[in-house]
């Protein structure tokens, strides 16, 4: 992992000068400084300031309601949606402060790719599930569509199981194959972060096991960052881990840091309060 | 006189009452299939009336009935999708909306005769239609919109915020959100309701007596130019429908077998509603089946 | 300032996509099909309260007249010169037929309601429910039909005089609106909490004092509303009525002898008089006041369900 950081990145545009953000570390793709998010009164993000390197998992622990999801989808700015939410401070993705002007918010979300913690199937079959993205931006010819669906049915790991019923409804699948569905569906618009909101966690230890799994392969060509409330796979999966506790970070480092020796006394109690 | 007692009477009280609705109802439906369904046959339902002698059938007037159900849902169906979706997805809690919500509650508590003497006025007289399908079916559109539109709202609203969240969390926009994933999983609600709305159309009279007329010229069945005046497919001829023609002949009727022919008419209104309302449980049920939702 | 310009040229966020405009264009085009919905309501309402005015503005009916004279013959003056237009009547008619209807129908129909709730949910639910809907969709004519073929020579063998009459629209607008009714009032019924049942039985009550006491008292508003909406559908029912009444514009003496009511004498009109003249409307006087009664309907419905929801 440390040496896929230190890498310089290969970004998309690398000829960008980033000038409003100096801090900019090189390394990581996507970065936050002093973001806060605001549900009307209620101060739901307090001034995060978190980047994330590329290729690699970041972890964000923390009790409930401290504000994990919040923060998470204000990434791909879901929460403009919510009339009374509020964003201030920075997000910058690849240099690109996600706030400006002129951003196409959905081009932001197509490469900002989100799985939320309860499966959210389309009431479509397989292969349209994961071709919908696609065919909206334009690709039509079936044997086309057909190659992207079982590509990325292939790294969620879900093509072997429902290779011989792409054209079944999708809610006929389990829980677990409907989360990696919906895995596959957000890799078929090609992002190259991933944001993943307690993914396993309605979930059976099979599939959790399977999920945990994929994360590790996707770490090799994604950003991941994962939102979870279990401990050992924070401690599997992740390379960085991130503690929130009432909307702010008490702590951010290195996972094998966090969790054997952390800084603070409040991120001890919460892990092995999870852990014991 | 105890509780317990008063609670025995007043529970044979109910069994009286249901005894009495169920007779009623039974009665009724019986009364029609019992005298109607022998009048059917093969040619009751495919030969035009006779006006001074017996065995005349109602074949026109079902044809009609059917057409102007058609040209209706094609009429209405769009204007409700769209209304049904801005209000599901769009409207804001707003005074303009909150107006135009109670215009529409308005619109759809109006008696049926009232909607038919606007489209008397407006499209018969004012758009220069004349008693005609075409006239008919906007009347019964109007009439039947505010009925549509709740119905799309509805299923629309019965789709769970996630499916949204979903859509847009892969760059979807709102309206490609609405259109290529929520609008497709609310379609058997909205299949269902269009289908029970379309047994309301066929047996409505009121609205029609003023707007599709009381008549049916001569049509010719082999004539399928929508433009040719003896065609039954074109919208600007008067049609008279199968409910307006029970009302007709059971108040001017001077044929000998009138009696009979309203038995058969009431006999095959009732199975056609039968049918939509069998058919849209059974196509709702099939559809929900068919994406796999339980 | 410009390697500003330049990242927003370069960078793939920046791409401009159709989606803003496919955006707009789809909501005003939803927006269109709500505004075209309610035009067309305001279109109605404007057009009938024109109409109907016109009566008392440009042919100067007298309002008195029109609500206290019984006899309808708008093509003559009066000695005053003004039309003759006593819709006293039709509106008598109209009312009577409405009110008597909602007295037979509403017991019936809660009382079924309870039936299919408390005393046997299963075949309620099972049987009868299913049934109620479908009879809710029977169309009015086939009940005019009946009423003509059965209630009215029924009566006639019973009591002097033809048979139609208030009292035959009253037994076809009754059991027509009767599905309607008990369909609504079993809703009201069943969002009582089943909790609330519980506790009065466990407190000793019998069924029926927890029937009266909890469950037709917390249902209250909504069995209101179920009634009223089926007074709004009796009074403005036209074919069924226009069928079995008999359609004589006097008031009558009996239950049992022709009268009329606004929708049946709207029904006979307006086809034989012309666009524009004191006869037409006066007509259009007459469906203003169906308009208006089915707005006070709506009306009440709408403050029976805010003080529901209160
Ligand atoms: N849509 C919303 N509107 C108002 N408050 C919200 C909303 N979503 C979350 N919150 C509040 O914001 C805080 C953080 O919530 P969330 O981000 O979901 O926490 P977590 O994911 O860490 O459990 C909580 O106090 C929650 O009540
Ligand atoms: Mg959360």
């Amino acid at each position: 992992m440390q040496s896929v950081a230190l890498q310089p990145v290969k970004m998309k545009t690398n000829r960008i000068k980033v000038v409003d953000s100096p801090d900019f570390p090189r390394s990581s793709v996507l970065q936050t400084t002093d973001l806060s998010v605001y549900y009307g009164e209620h101060c739901a993000v307090n001034e995060v300031s978190l980047s994330f390197p590329k290729q690699s998992v970041t972890a964000l622990i923390g009790p409930s309601g401290c504000g994990k999801s919040t923060f998470l989808r204000s990434i791909n700015r879901m929460n403009d949606d919510i009339d009374s939410c509020r964003t201030e401070g920075k997000i910058y993705y690849e240099g690109v402060d996600l706030h400006s002007l002129n951003v196409n918010v959905h081009e932001i979300r197509k490469q900002i790719g989100m799985v939320f913690q309860r499966p959210v199937p389309f009431a479509k079959s397989i292969f349209k599930n994961v071709a919908a993205g696609p065919m909206r931006y334009g690709v039509k010819d079936k044997r086309e569509l057909l190659g992207i669906v079982e590509e990325n049915l292939k790294k969620a790991a879900l093509w072997e199981e429902v290779k011989d019923q792409l054209h079944t409804s999708a809610l006929r699948l389990s829980g677990g194959q409907q989360q990696r569905l919906c895995i596959a569906r957000a890799l078929a618009m090609q992002p190259s972060v991933l944001l993943l909101d307690e993914p396993a966690s309605a979930l059976d230890p099979v599939s959790t096991a399977k999920i945990e799994e994929l994360i590790s392969q996707l770490k090799k060509d994604y950003t991941i960052v994962i939102v979870t409330h279990n401990m050992q796979q924070a401690a599997r999966v992740s390379d960085e881990v991130a503690y929130f506790y009432m909307g702010r970070v008490i702590e951010h480092g290195p996972t094998e840091q966090i969790f054997n020796h952390p800084h603070h006394e409040q991120t001890a109690h919460y892990i092995n309060g999870r852990i014991g | 006189m105890s509780a317990k007692t008063k609670d025995r009477l007043a529970t044979a009280g109910l069994y009286v009452i249901v005894g009495i609705i169920i007779t009623v109802l039974a009665g009724l439906l019986g009364f029609v299939f019992v005298k109607g369904i022998p009048q059917l046959s093969w040619q009751f339902i495919t030969t035009p009336p006779q006006i001074f002698k017996e065995g005349g059938g109602v074949g026109p007037q079902l044809f009609n009935s059917f057409y102007l159900l058609v040209l209706t849902l094609m009429i209405a169906v769009p204007i409700a999708i769209g209304a049904g979706i801005y209000l599901a997805e769009y409207a804001r809690d707003h005074w303009i909306i909150r107006c135009i919500r109670v215009l529409i509650e308005v619109l759809s508590s109006l008696p049926s005769i009232v909607v038919g003497l606007f489209g008397f006025l407006f499209f018969v007289l004012y758009m220069g239609w004349g008693f005609s399908i075409l006239s008919g079916a906007f009347a019964l559109s109007l009439f039947n919109l505010p009925l549509l539109v709740r119905v799309v709202e509805q299923s629309i609203c019965n789709i769970p915020k996630s499916q949204r969240e979903a859509g847009w969390a892969l760059g979807f926009s709102k309206w490609e959100t609405i259109t290529t994933i929520i609008l497709p999983a609310a379609l058997p609600g909205i299949v269902t309701g269009v289908i029970l709305a379309s047994g309301r159309v066929f047996g409505e009279a009121a609205a029609l007596i003023y707007t599709a007329g009381m008549s049916t010229p001569i049509i010719d069945f082999t004539n399928w130019n929508p433009l040719s005046p003896t065609s039954p497919l074109n919208p600007f001829r008067p049609a008279e429908t199968l409910a307006v023609h029970i009302w007709k002949i059971n108040g001017e009727g001077i044929m000998p077998d009138a009696a009979a022919i309203s038995d058969g008419a009431a006999a095959l209104l009732i199975i056609s509603i039968l049918f939509f309302n069998f058919t849209s449980r059974f196509i709702g049920n099939w559809m929900f089946k068919k994406m796999g939702a339980n | 300032m410009m390697a500003k310009t330049i990242k927003e040229i370069e960078h793939t966020l920046y791409r401009k996509n159709s989606k803003m405009r496919t955006e707009r264009f789809g909501k005003s085009l939803t927006f269109l099909a709500v505004v075209l919905t309610a035009a067309i309501t305001a279109a109605i309402l404007f057009l009938v309260f024109s109409k109907g005015l016109s009566t008392f503005i440009m042919n100067d009916g007298s309002v008195k007249d029109f609500f206290t004279g019984t006899t309808w013959n708008p093509a003559e003056v009066n000695s005053l010169g003004k039309p003759i237009i006593g819709a006293l009547p039709f509106i008598v008619g109209s009312l009577a037929i409405t009110g008597i209807s909602a007295l037979i129908a509403g017991p019936l129909a809660i009382g079924a309601a309870i039936f299919m709730s408390e005393i046997a949910p299963n075949a309620g639910k099972r049987i009868m429910q299913p049934v109620i809907e479908l009879l809710v969709g029977i169309p009015s004519v086939v009940y005019g039909f009946i009423g003509l073929s059965v209630v009215v020579p029924f009566l006639r063998d019973l009591f002097p005089g033809s048979g139609f009459g208030i009292a035959a629209g009253t037994i076809v607008l009754s059991v027509m609106i009767l599905p309607t009714v008990t369909s609504l009032a079993l809703d009201a019924i069943q969002s009582v909490p089943r909790s609330l049942r519980e506790a009065s039985l466990a407190l000793g009550s019998t069924r029926w004092q927890m029937i009266c006491k909890v469950v037709l008292k917390t249902a209250k508003p909504g069995l209101l509303m179920a009634i009223i909406f089926g007074m709004a559908r009796a009074f403005g029912e036209a074919l069924a009525v226009q069928m079995v009444i008999g359609n004589a514009s006097v008031i009558p003496h009996s239950l049992f002898e022709p009268a009329s009511t606004i929708t049946s004498i709207l029904t006979m009109g307006m086809g034989y008089t012309v666009m524009g003249q004191v006869e037409n409307n006066a007509l259009w006087s007459l469906a203003l006041i169906l308009l208006l009664m089915s707005l006070f309907f709506t009306i009440i419905v709408r403050m029976i369900g805010k003080g529901k929801s209160a």
